[in-house]
């Protein structure tokens, strides 16, 4: 970081907005966005799940500062030191307790994902509980992949980097979307107790072959059988191609909620009724692809169809190729730009590459100050991409202090 | 012929990728060699003519703003994917990505 003070860094819409806060909070730097939601006649401004996230950096830094202008379309953001969950500053004993409103539409991934990019920079051990009646752990129609699949599937990637130790995502209870897709009751706790100077710099060139699948199906207050029928699906689907596959089934009863409701103040309702599956295929290398997707809150959708629908969604993520799927891609990329001043190198799919978020990935980097992307092409069939990625080498500030 | 030549060239997004004067589904798209895409066909309403007053008074479109929002995962058609793997000979393409491939056999 310099020490004379920078302007901010200028962004419009809300797209990428987690993204954008995480690479502001990681590089120091400030961010202006503008025009969030600002033709949305019945939601302008900043979503509820946007706010929180908010919330959440502002618990887990030191002296952030966060201004929302009146309506909500303009926000600045001053980031603080990342100092983790010390004692003192919010957390009581190491835990971060922080409550999701009931009208979040975003499953727990949306806030899971920029945390653990923030926390192996952080000052002290990150040890957040996420709680409160909007927290969905299943997975989302609105394109969140689902708790299990962050801990199966995003956390491992970290040990590339060299960040390996006490980190743990505990699922304590779960729930799907609730009605309209809003709200859940879940309860997740991330400890992510492994702090580094630098990530390591890394050179993944290699995907393997897809040896084992893995998985866990889930249901909250519906019958069990819907997990039985679910894993029977993806299976039918999966066993021609990898005899390997264990699916978990994990059945727990729909969180019971107060409801606020004048004719009857005692009442409870279940919320976050349903089902859902996660699939993770991993490879002789140890690359990951993972696959995500629960019923819909409507309704509607048989377990054979849904468990069916994964296994096709995950034989699509491993056969566009590579060494990361598109649910894993933008974390390593913004951790190899926060590496050591050397050229690290990953293998993506085109098909992957070539979408429009990790192009915006691409140039939110440059914007704030990390070297250009290199690309070439990894074979001679041109599926597949070779990025190298020079790092930052600015590293953990918090650390440098301490 | 064409579009098939120029497609997918790392160094033609490279060239594109920091270049602001495109947005990233323009990059995407042409990186592609997908034919640009007219105005006209991007109207949700569909086959409206060059009328500058139906242009002046269009609605703004839904779909870019659903676009703008935050995914980990794509969107999927899922009957077309269905459609797709459910295909025996799409199945053994993909067999090569699996370690059930027997490599002996494909060697011959």
């Amino acid at each position: 970081m310099s020490s004379t003070p920078q302007s901010p860094l200028r962004f419009k819409t809300q797209k990428a907005l987690s993204q954008r806060l995480v690479l502001s909070t990681l590089t120091g730097r400030a961010v202006h966005i503008s025009q969030i939601r600002p033709a949305s006649h019945t939601n302008p401004g900043l979503a509820p799940h946007e706010i929180s996230l908010l919330r959440l950096f502002e618990a887990v830094t030191n002296g952030s500062n966060i201004e929302i202008s009146y309506t909500g379309t303009t926000l600045l953001y001053q980031p603080g030191l990342i100092t983790g969950s010390t004692p003192g500053a919010g957390a009581s004993g190491g835990v971060i307790r922080h409550e999701l409103p009931a009208g979040c539409t975003r499953g727990i991934s949306y806030f899971l994902l920029p945390l653990c990019l923030l926390a192996p920079f952080s000052k002290a051990p990150m040890n957040v509980l996420f709680t409160g009646s909007g927290v969905i752990t299943s997975a989302t129609a609105v394109g969140d992949m689902s708790a299990d699949s962050v801990r199966t599937a995003i956390l491992p990637l970290y040990a590339n980097f060299g960040i390996t130790n006490n980190i743990e995502l505990r699922i304590l209870r779960r729930s799907n979307a609730g009605t309209n897709g809003k709200g859940g009751a879940g309860e997740v706790q991330l400890v992510f107790g492994h702090q580094i100077r630098l990530p390591k710099t890394i050179h993944l060139l290699k995907s393997g072959r897809v040896k084992k699948v893995r998985g866990v199906a889930y249901c909250t207050g519906v019958s069990a059988s819907n997990n039985a029928r679910m894993i029977e699906a993806a299976r039918g689907v999966l066993n021609p191609l990898v005899g390997d596959t264990y699916i978990f089934s994990d059945v727990s009863s729909a969180p019971f909620l107060p409801q606020l409701n004048k004719s009857d103040p005692h009442g409870k309702k279940k919320i976050g009724i349903g089902f859902g599956l996660s699939l993770v295929a991993e490879s002789s290398v140890g690359c990951l692809f993972s696959a995500d997707l629960a019923s819909p809150p409507s309704g509607g959708v048989t377990p054979e169809d849904l468990g069916q629908h994964c296994a096709y969604q995950l034989l699509e993520t491993v056969s566009l190729g590579g060494t990361v799927s598109l649910a894993a891609a933008p974390t390593m990329l913004i951790l190899m730009a926060m590496g050591s001043e050397d050229v690290g190198r990953l293998q993506i799919a085109r098909d992957i590459l070539g979408t429009d978020p990790i192009i915006s990935l691409g140039r939110d980097l440059r914007a704030f100050g990390a070297s250009g992307w290199g690309i070439r092409e990894a074979t001679d069939e041109g599926t597949e991409m070779v990025v190298s990625v020079v790092g930052r080498g600015v590293g953990n500030v918090g650390r440098k202090i301490a | 012929l064409y579009g098939t030549r120029n497609r997918y060239r790392a160094a033609d997004l490279a060239r594109m990728l920091y270049d602001d004067s495109l947005s990233p589904t323009e990059v995407v798209r042409r990186w592609r060699g997908e034919e640009e895409v007219e105005d006209v066909g991007l109207d949700p309403e569909g086959g409206t003519e060059n009328n500058e007053d139906e242009n002046f008074f269009r609605k703004a479109s839904k779909v870019d703003e659903d676009d703008l929002e935050e995914r980990s995962i794509m969107k999927y058609d899922y009957d077309a994917l269905a459609q797709k793997w459910r295909d025996p000979d799409t199945l053994e393409e993909l067999r090569h990505r699996f370690t059930t491939v027997n490599l002996s056999e494909e060697k011959r």
